[in-house]
């Protein structure tokens, strides 16, 4: 427990300052494993979607974000958060891939959209500041969506690069609605 | 000068990356700092469309090898920005950050990560570069650059074969959209 609060402690402080770093920039994704991680044992991904489902989803809710001139990222993790795919239309901005991480970590913390956990924010000071303190999170942004298999939550799908969640999440929706009747 | 306190702090986060209780593979939110800034265009890179078509076919090969490999594959622009990371069916959530180092490794030293593996064997120096470097850590093959008339536009990388066949996976993944990106000698 000890070491988790300590290993978290040292991610704060070590997260912003090495991803602002311009000579080796890692943008997104988190650095590459050490020789300790490697002998770790690597348990199959939770449950979730299947990749081609996710593929097909992601690719919808970029096309329909892009008819409406907004070009985005689209991602869609398994019930625990682990990206099953991450696409980044043309000229899409690199910082999407991670804000739509964010809005994933707040579906998931939370168990509703993340333009709930949003408007729940903005009279719920705790929980604001709760927010403001994880920094997997930091902001509560709409544009994500939970993927529901009946009653269990079996992914999250985010959006993120249209100017406003509300679009954002207009686009999920559409991408996940072209898989849905499949999820299961 | 910074540098080396940075990177101490930042070999000490990393394993937390490896608890449930925080988000695998992707890097945190962006600070509010972050967020304000400008969001230039993507670097030179392939188009998305491709970018998938590859994944997925090098995410075809690995599984169709008698072992049935689940692989992630990531492809990046030629500033590390990943375009498409694709992870098959129950890939193991290590791979992409795994592939990422590996993408890392073929933008900063432009060679093929299989060449840096026996490259670091002979050379003790590069190692240790290699292994200081955070985003890299060692030499793994599975990495190629995407080259479009000679020059680098992205790199793409596979991960998930335990035995040393995502360097062949990658490369068929790349082999299927060649001719669309001019595809020259990937050396």
């Amino acid at each position: 427990m000890r070491k988790f609060l300590l290993a978290t402690a040292s991610l704060l402080l070590a997260a912003p300052a090495s991803f602002a770093q311009p000579a080796n920039p890692a943008p997104t994704i988190a650095p590459a494993p050490g020789p300790d991680e490697m002998k770790l044992p690597r348990p199959a991904r939770a449950r979730g979607i299947p990749t081609a489902l996710a593929i097909e989803a992601a690719v919808e809710a970029n096309r329909v974000c892009l008819g409406n001139t907004y070009k985005t990222t689209a991602e869609i993790t398994d019930s625990a958060g682990v990206p099953v795919v991450v696409i980044s239309n043309d000229g899409a901005a690199a910082i999407t891939q991670r804000i739509a991480m964010s809005k994933i970590q707040a579906v998931l913390k939370y168990r509703m959209t993340s333009g709930e956990v949003a408007d729940k924010a903005k009279t719920d000071a705790a929980l604001a500041a709760e927010i403001k303190a994880d920094p997997l999170i930091e902001t509560a942004r709409q544009g994500a969506i939970p993927v529901m298999a009946g009653p269990e939550m079996v992914g999250v799908f985010a959006v993120s690069g249209a100017p406003g969640g509300d679009k954002d999440e207009v686009c999920a929706r559409a991408g996940l609605a072209k898989i849905q009747s499949r999820v299961q | 000068m910074k540098y080396p306190l940075l990177g101490a702090a930042l070999m000490i986060a990393a394993p937390a990356f490896a608890q449930d209780a925080v988000a695998p593979t992707m890097g945190p939110s962006p600070t509010v700092a972050e967020q304000t800034a400008p969001r230039p265009h993507r670097a030179p890179g392939i188009t998305t469309d491709n970018a998938v078509e590859a994944a997925m076919a090098a995410n075809a090969y690995c599984a169709a090898l008698p072992k049935n490999y689940r692989t992630t594959t990531l492809v990046a622009d030629s500033a590390g920005v990943p375009i498409a990371l694709i992870s098959f069916d129950n890939a193991a959530a290590i791979t992409q950050r795994i592939a990422m180092g590996k993408v890392q490794l073929v933008l900063k030293y432009k060679m093929k990560s299989i060449d840096a593996v026996a490259k670091a064997k002979a050379d003790p120096a590069f190692a240790a570069e290699l292994a200081a470097d955070p985003q890299i850590v060692a030499a793994r093959p599975g990495g190629i650059p995407i080259l479009s008339h000679g020059r680098i536009v992205g790199a793409l990388a596979v991960s998930g074969t335990p035995d040393g066949h995502d360097d062949e996976c990658a490369e068929a993944g790349l082999k299927k959209i060649a001719d669309r990106i001019s595809l020259g000698l990937a050396k």
